[in-house]
């Protein structure tokens, strides 16, 4: 079976990367917050997550992000995305002005050093 | 296991030996006889069906039970698209897909293409949601010369958002990426209207 949607998380660090890649709609989005929320638990200041590869994200996803934010908020720990300029998922992030609340930068090492940032 | 991809067009027939099993006749007679009934069927699974079903076993059913199985890959093009679909999160990436290549396939340009079936995504989605995986909704997009009309119906009714940030932004999503968005309840469930100009490139 090929899964619409892939998830890999980097090493435990003070901030966590988890790469995603694929498609991200109402059929995936529950695992892949669960997945994600198991992610930052072992992350001190908060959790990167990487875009580059995702192909697809709609209100569902966009839903999972503002619920991730919230949910590592609560932990005092931050969330930046990596979505690369040209990805035509950034489309769907302006129009549901994530970056008004989730930093939205280019590069995952940008995202990181926002998720720093943000925590000094 | 076997796994392989199925050309544009081909189908597979699955059947149970009761099809072409008769007492006193060589099974090659009755491999030769269904051979010719697929070979004149029509291209359609359900039409393919009943068509073999009709040269085969002209006077009903044997004594054995016979079911029959087909699948085809149906061409995707022309000037109208229809989809039937179970209410269940799974057919979303089928729809996108479906949709993708249609489009495609009627010359939209790319960022067109992308936000139409960004929207019918959208509007599949509250179907699903109402339809709580017992119901089918229907997805119909047709293309004219500088625009695609998508219709979303649902036998279920939208209620309130749960939440703003739930089914409105799905609405306003809708909303940003189309001309024209509609939705209608009824009592028989709810009907998304959706239009949106394109540009379409020449053909290759």
């Amino acid at each position: 079976l090929i899964r619409l949607a892939e998830l890999d998380v980097g090493d435990p660090a003070d901030v966590r990367v988890a790469h995603l890649r694929g498609e991200l709609d109402l059929s995936n989005t529950a695992d892949i917050a669960d997945a994600l929320a198991i992610a930052a638990e072992q992350s001190e200041l908060g959790l990167v997550v990487d875009m580059t590869l995702l192909r697809h994200i709609d209100s569902a996803g966009v839903r999972l992000l503002f619920d991730l934010r919230r949910r590592l908020g609560r932990h005092r720990q931050h969330l930046a995305l990596a979505v690369p300029p040209d990805s035509r998922i950034r489309e769907v992030l302006e129009m549901a002005a994530v970056h008004q609340t989730v930093p939205v930068t280019a590069s995952v090492g940008e995202a990181v050093d926002a998720v720093r940032a943000a925590a000094s | 296991v076997f796994e392989g991809s199925l050309e544009e067009g081909a189908g597979v027939l699955l059947y149970t030996d009761g099809l072409v099993e008769r007492r006193g006749l060589p099974l090659g007679d009755g491999l030769e006889r269904l051979r010719e009934a697929v070979g004149s069927a029509p291209h359609e699974a359900g039409a393919l069906c009943d068509h073999v079903l009709a040269e085969v076993l002209p006077d009903g059913p044997p004594g054995d039970d016979v079911a029959l199985l087909a699948l085809c890959n149906a061409p995707i093009g022309g000037p109208r698209l229809h989809l039937s679909l179970p209410a269940d999160p799974d057919e979303l990436s089928v729809i996108r897909h479906t949709l993708e290549h249609w489009l495609e396939s009627a010359n939209v340009a790319e960022r067109d293409a992308y936000r139409i079936t960004l929207a019918t995504n959208e509007a599949c989605m509250n179907a699903i949601e109402h339809g709580h995986g017992r119901t089918l909704f229907e997805v119909d997009a047709a293309i004219s010369d500088d625009a695609v009309d998508v219709t979303v119906r649902d036998q279920g009714r939208w209620r309130a958002p749960r939440a703003p940030s739930a089914a409105g932004r799905g609405l306003d999503m809708m909303r940003e990426l189309m001309d024209a968005v509609e939705v209608t309840p009824a009592d028989d469930g709810t009907l998304v209207r959706m239009r949106r100009s394109v540009q379409r490139g020449s053909p290759t």
